[in-house]
């Protein structure tokens, strides 16, 4: 069936390299007897490298990969396409309107090249969100600090999806609160304040929504111990909150995080 | 006068604006952001144009176009009464003199402001030459002037019926739009033309400005005795018109009075046909039964396990199959007798190898034809299917395609998108509200309507039992007082899951009842009170009235509307005139609005387990309300209530 110079060639193997019988040794018997002849020793080797390979194709995929790019979320109005376009051109141009689609464009962050990709906060875009999350190396939440009060709800459930979200969980993306619009000095919440809210917010929520919506049991336990009330201290990622303004370009904790991302 | 004009990319970007007036009282932003939140992300950019109501200010009207190759978009904002009818005109000629200039990543166009003023100036004199043309009396007008005069004594005949509904007036004005050159002729300076006239009054009006326009013999009009033009004409008209009413509702009263004369009420006699006494014993088996055993046979309803809807969502597997290539591959074979089969050849080569060239309308066409049957099949209303193909056509037309990707998955992924986007929308948390109102200290009240059969008693039994198991103490509320057997049916359920029920029996006002049945449950603690209301017809406006007082007086905090997932076409029907009588009908509407605007909060879809794949009933009634599904009902036992599953609705859509 082989060749005749394969042949020899595997004759030649098994008779003078030890190292080969000795292998052969710690096979079971009946596959010494196949390991023995040179057409066995070809197919085991072969099965071998199949084997060999199929492993490394697995481990190559199932290993998480650090995702590549930084997500902009957060509720409607809370001003991320204007960070989008402070972090990637360095002024708003003429101003914005509500985002239809989604922006992705390259920053270049204290000195180094980061992938913005930046999401529309309507309710229409949540599945894109979800699918996003994956490939995210560091998440940007940002929040409208003086409008905090009358949208807490809607920026609490995007937020509770996120942490609930299992790509997220499991390779504890870092996550930073956004508290935008501090330039409106008096009208804009303190950081405090607004953590707060928040998690006063999702510590109601995830007593409920583990009840309600039918997810995996696991996401509840995802968000801290069920006992003690929700803080994001307790959660597993890291979770910080800065005041930014991305209209007047203070953006310098934003960059600082991202640029950690990397 | 334009108030605004705005020109900004998808992302968000402006790239040029220009205001016209400074004496807007609101940042002229907040009607692009109402228009691009409420409008254009919710499929709905094939409407002809969007209304915008700041809190200060009239009315503005918005109109918009699309360059989707390059994401831009092009919006006018103008008074909503002036109705200008140039605007169309402007939006593509604007469209195609920016892209001359337009370089991506430059923000400023200095040079467009004069390039816009003349062109806005160019569409301003082709609108009042068109107008003048139009408005001369001339021979060939009457031919033109006829139909439109003929569909204006159809619509105002129709428009003096009482509860003539929306069919009459959408006709009027969709036949306006379609011929904007006939409403110049009728003379109506565009109150009826430009934006949405539904009044009947305006209707009598164009219409009878439609004879007056028109090249008629007015003589030989006056002399057939038929309605005719002019002031004493249409006062004659009108005159004639109330009196021909009158003399209907008379006839109706002497006919109601002949068929009933004064008797008084007998009692109904059941199991009927003469022997009285007899049947009434035969039906009545409450004797000699035990109290407990009479009720029900298997015991309460404790034993029947969680809830569906707190089962874990079962992973979907989206099946992937190319039906709709091949179906538009056919139609794509249709054509190419005009092109030449060579030339289809290549040009599908470019489009699908290369995605070098541009999607026309025309390469869309088969495909979303395709989508839209399919779509029907599948039991989504008609119109509902129309407005989402021309919404997702908007968006598609003029994209390149990448390459090595057919048209016809192009367009279904366009689809999944949009029938995703349509379909999820926020969720209202049942039991986070709950506890909140428990923490305020009063009972979260949940009303059920809808029409007659669709399940609403026993879909507010399911969902008792699913709050009952996770700690809310709920209060059954009887106000259907009309339907025989709906007290004791729900009798039945409290009884069943140990909940109290609130009744008054029959012939009650159903408003009343509720009102003390709230008080009643906020006296007992009762955290929940879910409300039963007697099935109506959407048609019938005493029982629409009767609805709306219902839910006015009691400012209940979810208005839920049971459909059921079998409905077809009926479903926009049903959705449109409910929400519209819960806003118009409510005592107080008139009088600047009560304090909060009660509209449908969310849909309770039903008879889900009888339908396979034909789901479309849920599209049809989410795009027609803008509420999300709550709850699915998807069988007849206690436990037998899910949340909608958007993607396994949106793969059977599109299989």
């Amino acid at each position: 069936m082989i060749p005749d110079a394969l042949r020899q060639q595997l004759q030649l193997l098994l008779e003078h390299q030890p190292i080969v019988k000795q292998i052969i040794q710690y096979l079971p018997s009946d596959l010494q007897r196949v390991a023995g002849t040179p057409e066995g020793l070809l197919a085991l080797l072969l099965t071998a490298a199949v084997g060999l390979l199929v492993l490394l194709a697995l481990a190559g995929t199932s290993k998480s990969k650090k995702g590549s790019s930084i997500l902009l979320a957060g509720p409607m109005n809370a001003g991320k396409s204007t960070m989008y376009y402070q972090l990637v051109d360095g002024s708003q141009h003429n101003g914005l309107v509500a985002s239809m689609e989604q922006n992705t464009g390259v920053a270049s962050v204290n000195g180094r090249q980061a992938r913005l990709l930046d999401i529309p906060g309507h309710h229409s875009f949540r599945h894109k969100l979800e699918s996003s999350v994956k490939d995210a190396a560091g998440i940007v939440f940002v929040i409208d600090a003086v409008e905090i009060t009358p949208h807490k709800v809607e920026a609490a459930e995007m937020l509770y999806e996120l942490l609930t979200n299992s790509s997220f969980a499991k390779s504890r993306t870092p996550l930073l609160l956004a508290c935008n619009k501090a330039d409106l000095e008096e009208e804009a919440h303190s950081t405090e304040f607004i953590r707060k809210t928040l998690e006063r917010q999702l510590d109601a929520m995830r007593k409920t929504k583990t009840a309600g919506i039918g997810k995996e049991a696991s996401a509840g336990v995802a968000l801290g111990a069920a006992d003690k009330p929700f803080s994001f201290a307790g959660l597993r990622s890291k979770v910080a909150l800065v005041e930014c303004s991305a209209k007047a370009g203070q953006l310098d904790d934003v960059r600082a995080f991202i640029a950690g991302c990397l | 006068m334009l108030d605004y004009f705005a020109i900004f990319t998808k992302g968000g970007a402006l790239l040029w604006t220009l205001q016209f007036t400074t004496a807007l009282k609101h940042n002229p932003l907040d009607a692009l952001n109402a228009l691009i939140r409420t409008c254009l992300l919710e499929e709905r950019s094939g409407d002809a144009a969007f209304t915008y109501a700041p809190k200060v200010g009239a009315q503005q009207a918005l109109k918009w176009t699309f360059h989707n190759g390059l994401g831009l978009v092009f919006v006018a904002v103008y008074q909503k009464t002036l109705s200008l009818l140039y605007v169309e005109d402007l939006l593509a000629a604007i469209k195609d003199a920016f892209l001359q200039e337009y370089t991506p990543g430059s923000y400023s166009y200095p040079q467009f402001q004069d390039k816009f003023a003349q062109i806005l100036r160019d569409c301003e004199t082709r609108a009042d030459k068109a107008r003048t043309l139009a408005a001369q009396p001339t021979r060939a007008a009457p031919a033109a002037a006829a139909p439109a005069a003929k569909a204006g004594k159809a619509a105002g005949q129709a428009g003096s019926k009482a509860g003539s509904g929306a069919a009459t007036p959408q006709q009027w004005s969709s036949e306006e739009s379609g011929s904007d050159a006939d409403a110049d002729a009728a003379g109506s300076s565009g109150s009826a033309a430009g934006g949405s006239s539904s009044a009947a009054g305006s209707d009598e009006e164009a219409a009878a400005n439609g004879d007056a326009a028109g090249g008629f013999n007015l003589a030989k009009l006056k002399g057939k005795g038929v309605r005719a033009a002019g002031p004493a004409g249409r006062r004659n008209t009108a005159a004639a018109r109330r009196a021909v009413e009158e003399a209907k509702e008379k006839a109706a009263k002497e006919k109601a009075a002949q068929s009933s004369p004064a008797k008084p009420k007998s009692g109904r006699v059941w199991g009927g046909f003469g022997r009285k006494e007899e049947a009434v014993g035969r039906l009545d088996f409450t004797e000699g039964q035990a109290p407990g055993a009479a009720a029900n046979g298997n015991g309460t309803a404790e034993d029947l396990g969680s809830s569906l809807i707190d089962a874990p969502e079962e992973e979907y597997e989206p099946v992937d199959d190319e039906p709709v290539g091949q179906a538009a591959a056919n139609g794509n074979a249709a054509a190419p007798a005009k092109r030449g089969l060579l030339g289809s050849f290549v040009g599908k080569l470019a489009l699908s190898v290369v995605g070098s060239s541009a999607l026309s309308a025309a390469d869309l066409a088969p495909a979303l034809e395709d989508m839209k049957r399919r779509l029907m099949e599948r039991n989504v209303a008609e119109e509902i299917a129309a407005q989402v193909v021309d919404s997702v056509a908007h968006s598609l037309e003029g994209q390149k395609l990448s390459s090595f990707t057919g048209v016809g998955q192009f367009v279904r992924r366009a689809f999944e998108d949009s029938l995703s986007g349509i379909l999820n929308k926020r969720q209202v948390d049942v039991l986070h509200d709950i506890k909140r109102a428990r923490a305020r200290g009063k009972p979260y009240v949940v009303v059920f309507c809808g029409v007659n059969g669709v399940g609403k008693s026993t879909n507010l039994a399911k969902i008792a039992y699913w709050l009952g198991q996770h700690g809310c103490k709920v209060q059954l509320a009887a106000c259907d007082t009309f339907r025989a057997g709906a007290v004791e049916q729900l009798k039945t359920h409290a009884m069943r899951l140990g909940v109290p029920l609130y009744e008054r029996g029959y012939e009650k006002d159903p408003a009343k009842v509720a009102a003390e049945a709230i008080r009643v449950a906020q006296r007992d603690g009762r955290d929940v009170v879910l409300v039963d209301t007697a099935g109506r017809m959407q048609d019938n406006e005493p029982l629409m009235r009767a609805l709306s007082n219902l839910i006015s007086l009691n400012q209940p905090e979810l208005v839920l509307f049971v459909g059921e997932a079998l409905v077809g076409n009926d479903a926009v029907d049903q959705l449109v005139k409910f929400n519209r009588s819960l806003a118009d009908l409510a005592p107080g509407a008139a009088a600047g609005g009560p304090a909060k605007r009660q509209v449908i909060d969310g849909i309770v879809l039903t008879k889900f387990d009888t339908i396979d794949d034909k789901v479309g009933a849920a599209l049809s009634m989410v795009y027609a309300s803008g509420a999300p599904v709550m709850f699915v009902g998807c069988g007849q036992t206690y436990v037998d209530l899910k949340k909608l599953n958007v993607r396994s609705v949106v793969n059977s859509l599109l299989k």
